[in-house]
């Protein structure tokens, strides 16, 4: 059994033997296909049932189970979602283990998978990966400005 | 209308994001749908090579203790140690897996486990073996439940 602890190793290696075998694009076809079938199935639904509501129920259940060190900020007024991930616990954990070298663009797949399901939705994702190296990064959700929902 | 905050340090949850499994299944399935079982089983291996090296280490320098207790491990962090049943005696460890928690939790899910699942016992822990300069067999494997049967046995002379 690849124990759910030990997925975060799983995928890094994943990433390196998809690049190996067809370049970054095959990389890129991989997170495509994750984005248009798993998380457009989970994230997707809860976000057409329940608008940006469902991007916090997603995003707080997710993190909670990731153990992460984060701050999640949640302006209902502005319906805008803001993330502080102070330590994120998958890239910390391949930092953490030292002898792997982690996917040269390990933290790109959180950009690729989530912005067209929420673009579909009418919600952009702006994110900030200028700190991933210290396994940190910081991102926030909102609605696009010709957004009719 | 008010702001919500939720503010957390990674101490105050235990690590354990169950839908990993189905994360992991997905990446199975989607290699052998591209690159076939060979496929499957070279990506397996590069994991287990890169992930497993320590383990190995260890294993062979402190023997197969070493290896029965990492399993104790990820079962008791996967919350399912009454799933598992290890047995070592002199040069022989068992493992007896009546039900995979990942599994258990696809299912759960809605999730059928993929063709491929049988790999992440066989030829994972046979890479593992063969890192730890152990011999490993595996006598059953139920796709159903993913309960698995296998051991992992010292060798009498090295490998040539």
């Amino acid at each position: 059994m690849i124990s759910c602890t030990e997925f975060i190793p799983l995928y890094s290696e994943l990433f390196k033997f998809l690049e190996k075998k067809g370049g970054y694009q095959e990389v890129l076809r991989y997170w495509k296909y994750i984005s248009d079938t798993y998380v457009e199935t989970l994230l997707g639904t809860l976000v057409d049932q329940k608008g940006m509501e469902g991007c916090w129920e997603y995003w707080t259940r997710a993190l909670n189970e990731e153990a992460a060190d984060f701050t999640m900020t949640y302006d209902e007024k502005l319906q805008e979602i803001t993330f502080e991930m102070h330590h994120c616990p998958s890239k910390g954990l391949l930092m953490k283990l030292g002898y792997m070298e982690p996917y040269h663009a390990y933290c790109e797949h959180c950009a690729v998978i989530y912005e067209p399901v929420l673009n579909r939705r009418g919600i952009a994702q702006q994110r900030d990966h200028s700190r991933t190296d210290e396994a940190a990064c910081s991102s926030r959700l909102y609605y696009m400005e010709n957004h009719n929902g | 209308m008010s702001k919500r905050i939720v503010d957390r340090r990674a101490s105050d949850n235990p690590y354990l994001h169950r839908d990993f499994h189905i994360s992991s299944d997905l990446s199975l399935s989607y290699v052998e749908e591209h690159f076939g079982k060979q496929g499957v089983k070279e990506f397996i291996q590069q994991y287990a090579e890169a992930y497993y090296k320590p383990l190995a280490g260890r294993t062979a320098e402190q023997g197969l203790g070493a290896l029965e207790e990492y399993f104790q491990e990820i079962y008791t962090a996967e919350e399912a140690s009454e799933a598992l049943e290890t047995s070592l005696t002199v040069g022989v460890l068992q493992v007896a897996v009546s039900w995979c928690p990942g599994v258990r939790h696809m299912k759960q899910k809605g999730h059928t486990p993929s063709a491929g699942q049988v790999e992440a016992v066989r030829t994972l822990y046979g890479a593992l073996a063969e890192l730890a300069g152990l011999d490993f067999s595996c006598s059953r494997y139920d796709a159903e439940t993913g309960a698995a049967e296998f051991m992992f046995c010292e060798r009498k002379e090295p490998r040539l």
